[in-house]
């Protein structure tokens, strides 16, 4: 099975953001840039899908330069080869820009290769807009099929069977191929590279794709623009209760609820 | 007959005057000051809790205490493990908790004032935003300094950085008598007559209470990875740390952790980050290890280095936590060994002896074969780079007596076996009174002799923190 | 802003077992405040195969309803539901089209936005005028930071954040059309070979009204029944934070905060929770928060209107005492 996993570099997302003070710029100081984690679980789900029916690995990213080093991380925990797609006239694409791109990328990479991809993985959302379009909106710019927020997927005749996590339960969902899917968290971990593989992923060449490579592809004008950037207003902390007994603290604290009317 | 005085009303009026709003009496006292995280040792609830919010807050108390021939036994986090803030002659526990100001750097020389109830987690994350490193990390992250000062706590990067000892450039001490001393200087060398900075380091609370602290610290390394080793068993395991440590290589943390350790507290971290097999064949033992420096060329060529030397050794396979969530993963594991022992323990003792490294093999297949004649289950694990085990005695069925007996047999053997390689009986937990009896069987007495003196010249009424270490009633 | 001959705001109503989802209810509000400006009328859109009851229930909080039927509208078929909302946003011309951003309303605006070239915001949390543009608010980095956006094309496409807006109050009885849509063979690429339920009722975290969270500070699972029954009590919802999911105490739907749900309840209890930053951006919208913690200095006390500090398992079974004795009265 031919398989494309597309990723995008966010910083770290078990650092707390915020904006530099006065400014409306996000303070990344200090934070390590990293894969969306929906994409590593992305990258893990098809590589146990590669190790179960055979095939072939291929991660993109749309990114300046030193997105290269998200691509590098995947080449040593499953991915097979990789590339880059940079172009400054990239900067700035909208998430339908982005479908847009990733799909001429996509193209010259089948052609390229004289074979076309079977299965597109996307995380659910990056863990940094969380808008979760790119994975849909690919699909739609391909014309293939799309299921979304997985857990599990398997090869079926007819193409895969992808399992999604409903609130009573799950559902079983048949898609034929070519198609996307995107992926929620599975119940298990993306893998560990191990010190060859990550040496050899190293030493991996990136190829990189620009808007000339792709055959002038162009983002189009964003359909939406940001008007002020700045952080949600804290909460402002209540009373705290300590009295001398329990009963005396639950006591008050059940009084200042009952006033409040939220009981 | 009791050499020291109840508490008397007086004395509580005279205390609530010292510490307005922050004296808890008896009924009032929170169940969690009558132990550590070791209560096998024995509980005790205290008479009064003082919780002071300055040096002279708490030398007020400890001076009414003095006077009225009270004990005071000073108490941090309360995350011990050998009974040293348990108050087992009754009396006041004085807690720094709420001493928990971080007061100044001194970026230029590099130092930080603490006073002495801040958590180390929370200097920890404080330095990080100001770009340093302070490089103790014992295992317990939610310790106070003052606590880390007192038993001179290690933990996993000591062996490059060295233990808490290193760390410490002056403080500020409360002494039994209520006087208020000032020891060390924010300078990096001295020669200025005896050591009392040192000798207060490792007290466990029995010469003075800290109050104050000032902290060296180390420009933060820029990149850090982690290794996870894996082998098919703990011989090769451990063989191969003396080897890693000759090829210079300065490995920041290195861990040891068998297979039965590492599924306990990935079943109670509910994730599994370990792999259990490799390649076919079952992995029983892990070696955890971490790396810094300056930059990721640099990093990577130790890591191939360290790798070569432990694939040479024998190890099964090297697994690389080069991003930020697989080294949280890979350092979680191993840092919830405590806590899921103790989530799945209803008996529990321990004991953290400290051997040569190159005796580490060599004294982990000694307790493997002494642990079969017991009825109690022993889980280890430890610092292999600084030769520091961590071994657990575990029952779930066992009656207490028996368990007692029992644990007290075997700790006698482990103690004389790490005595005889050249070892010591306490790497960084320390004495308190659980471990009093085995330090003086394994020093002897001349040097109990020189400790309790000491004590005396700081104590002279004994007051503070009775029982522990050295002085037994 | 310019809405040209666009007047009309679709709201896409998701239903679950016959009845409209709330958080989709809620939608109709920031739908009611576009609607005043473009000078027209809030439709609500309801597809599936019997719509008559849950069209009943909205008509009174909707200028109209399009009930849509005549395709396979059911739980999970994605595709025809996007093929149908590409054709109603056709014929009726919207101003803005709307949805709940559940992973079908963010599949769905995410798939129309690709076929007729739009921009759209996601997961909104308010509606603010710069004079007659709409200006959204959305949050990034887990809720630390915010954005204000305005989106260039028409329709304006969003979705919603469940709990961001309170639902309209009823008013007059609306009509309700009914809408033929037969689903052609090409539309539908994906299908679903087995839906399983394995829980005999849905843990519906957004649209309680109470909440009540136990985190690793209740101790173990005895200890969380605790919490189980002071959620009964109150006619709530038991929350739950990553470590007690963890520890096994409840299962993973109850989970509040980034990686679980995002909640807006009016009264919210944090049991033995720390306050973790992953946890509190999934709450702090609640309208009222208690929080319980022996730890005076546990950073949940910053963001609770009343923080008791003391021991869940003395706190807890005193609290219920007492409000059942309250109920009594």
């Amino acid at each position: 099975m031919e398989i494309l996993v597309c990723l995008k570099q966010v910083p770290d997302d078990s650092v707390e953001l915020h904006l530099k003070p006065g400014t409306q710029e996000v303070n990344l100081e200090g934070v390590t840039p990293v894969v969306n984690a929906f994409d590593t679980y992305a990258l893990e789900m098809a590589t146990r899908l590669k190790e179960a029916v055979g095939g072939s690995i291929t991660a993109i990213t749309i990114g300046p330069e030193g997105a290269k080093d998200a691509v590098k991380t995947c080449l040593a925990v499953g991915a097979n080869q990789g590339c880059l797609i940079t172009d400054p006239s990239f900067e700035g694409a909208d998430t339908l820009g982005k479908s847009k791109i990733l799909a001429a990328a996509i193209r010259k990479l089948e052609a390229d290769a004289g074979k076309p991809f079977d299965l597109i993985f996307c995380g659910r959302e990056a863990t940094d807009k969380a808008s979760g379009q790119v994975g849909p909106q690919l699909a739609e710019a391909l014309g293939v099929g799309v299921v979304t927020d997985l857990v599990d997927i398997q090869q079926t005749d007819a193409g895969v069977q992808a399992k999604q996590e409903t609130e009573e339960g799950y559902r079983l969902v048949d898609a034929p191929l070519p198609c996307v899917v995107t992926v929620n968290k599975p119940p298990y971990d993306p893998r560990y590279p191990t010190i060859k593989s990550k040496l050899a992923a190293r030493k991996m060449p990136i190829p990189t794709l620009d808007a000339a490579a792709l055959g002038g592809v162009a983002p189009g004008a964003a359909g939406s623009h940001v008007v002020k950037v700045y952080e949600p207003a804290k909460r402002q902390a209540g009373v705290k209760l300590k009295e001398e007994t329990c009963e005396e603290t639950v006591a008050k604290a059940i009084a200042m609820m009952a006033d409040a009317k939220v009981l | 007959m009791s050499q020291y005085n109840k508490v008397t009303p007086e004395l509580i009026e005279a205390l609530k005057a010292a510490v307005p709003g922050r004296i808890s009496v008896n009924g009032d006292i929170n169940e969690d000051f009558s132990h550590d995280e070791m209560p096998i040792y024995g509980k005790a609830m205290p008479e009064v809790v003082a919780e002071c919010l300055t040096t002279e807050e708490v030398a007020a108390v400890m001076k009414l205490c003095n006077d009225n021939r009270v004990p005071v036994t000073p108490r941090g986090a309360g995350t011990g493990l050998t009974g040293g803030a348990v108050a087992i002659h009754g009396g006041v526990v004085l807690s720094t908790t709420k001493m928990n100001k971080i007061l100044s750097y001194d970026t230029e020389n590099m130092v930080v004032q603490v006073q002495a109830g801040v958590l180390l987690n929370d200097l920890a994350e404080d330095a990080a935003k100001q770009g340093f490193l302070y490089p103790p990390d014992p295992g317990e992250k939610f310790a106070t300094l003052g606590g880390n000062v007192a038993t001179n706590a290690g933990g996993m990067r000591a062996v490059k950085y060295g233990a808490t000892r290193d760390y410490v450039r002056a403080m500020t001490v409360v002494l039994p008598t209520g006087e208020i001393v000032h020891l060390g200087a924010s300078v990096s060398k001295t020669s200025s007559g005896y050591s009392l900075l040192n000798l207060m380091i490792g007290s466990e609370g029995t010469l003075g209470i800290i109050t104050e602290l000032t902290l060296k610290l180390i420009p933060a390394p820029k990149e850090v990875i982690s290794l996870v080793v894996l082998y098919e068993n703990l011989e090769d395991c451990i063989s191969t740390v003396p080897k890693l440590m000759m090829a210079n290589l300065h490995p920041q943390a290195l861990e040891f952790m068998e297979r039965e350790i590492v599924r306990l507290s990935e079943s109670y971290l509910g994730k599994s980050t370990f792999p259990q097999t490799f390649e076919g064949t079952d992995v029983n033992a892990y070696l955890l290890v971490t790396f810094d420096g300056e930059n990721e060329d640099q990093l990577t060529e130790i890591i191939e280095q360290a790798s070569e030397v432990v694939l040479e050794a024998g190890a099964l396979d090297v697994l690389v936590a080069d991003t930020p969530q697989l080294k949280k993963d890979a350092w979680a594991a191993r840092s919830t060994f405590l806590e899921a022992i103790e989530a799945n323990t209803k008996l529990l003792d321990e004991c953290d002896v400290v051997v040569p490294v190159n005796q580490i093999a060599h004294y982990v297949t000694y307790i493997k074969e002494i642990s079969e004649g017991y009825d109690f289950e022993v889980k280890s694990f430890g610092h292999a780079g600084d030769g520091n085990l961590h071994i657990y005695t575990c029952s779930n069925d066992m009656e207490l007596a028996a368990f007692e007996q029992q644990v007290a047999d075997f700790m006698e053997k482990a103690y004389a076996k790490a005595t005889e390689l050249g070892g010591l009986i306490s790497g960084e937990h320390g004495i308190g009174h659980g471990k009093l009896d085995y330090l003086a069987q394994m020093v002897g007495p001349v040097n109990m002799r020189l400790m309790r003196g000491i004590k005396e010249v700081f104590d002279p009424n004994l007051v503070l923190n009775p029982g522990k270490v050295c002085y037994k009633l | 802003m310019d809405w040209g001959n666009r007047k009309d705001i679709l709201v896409f109503l998701e239903q679950k077992d016959g009845k409209a989802l709330n958080g989709a209810l809620e939608c109709l509000t920031p739908a009611r405040a576009l609607a005043q400006h473009t000078g027209g009328q809030v439709l609500a859109v309801l597809m599936g195969t019997d719509n008559a009851g849950a069209a009943e229930k909205v008509a009174p909080l909707a200028d109209g309803v399009l009930a849509v039927t005549g395709g396979d509208y059911s739980d999970g078929a994605a595709d025809a539901f996007t093929w149908a909302l590409e054709q109603l946003a056709a014929q009726y011309e919207p101003a803005a089209v709307l949805a709940g951003n559940t992973p079908l309303g963010r599949e769905m605006t995410a798939r129309l936005c690709a076929r007729l070239g739009l921009g759209s915001v996601q997961d909104a949390t308010a509606l603010t005028w710069d004079g007659d543009t709409p200006v959204w608010t959305v949050p990034l980095y887990g809720g630390t930071v915010l954005n204000d956006v305005v989106v260039d094309t028409l329709p304006v496409v969003a979705t919603t954040r469940s709990g961001a807006f309170a639902k309209p109050e009823a008013g007059q009885t609306s009509p309700v059309t009914p809408v033929e849509l037969q689903v052609p063979a090409d539309a539908v690429k994906v299908k679903v070979a087995q839906a399983v339920k394995e829980l005999s009722e849905a843990v519906n975290l957004e649209e309680a009204k109470v909440i009540v969270t136990g985190g690793r500070g209740m101790g173990s699972k005895e200890q969380f029944a605790l919490v189980e029954e002071l959620a009964a009590l109150l006619g709530g919802v038991v929350g739950a934070t990553r470590p007690a999911i963890e520890d096994g105490w409840v299962s993973r739907a109850h989970q509040v905060g980034q990686s679980g749900k995002i909640v807006a309840p009016a009264l919210y209890i944090a049991c033995g929770v720390s306050g973790a930053t992953q946890h509190v951006s999934g709450m702090s919208g609640s309208g009222y928060v208690v929080a319980i913690n022996k730890d005076e200095d546990a950073p949940i006390f910053d963001v609770a209107d009343v923080g008791i500090v003391g021991d869940v398992a003395k706190i807890l079974p005193l609290m219920i005492q007492e409000i059942r004795q309250r109920k009594a009265e």
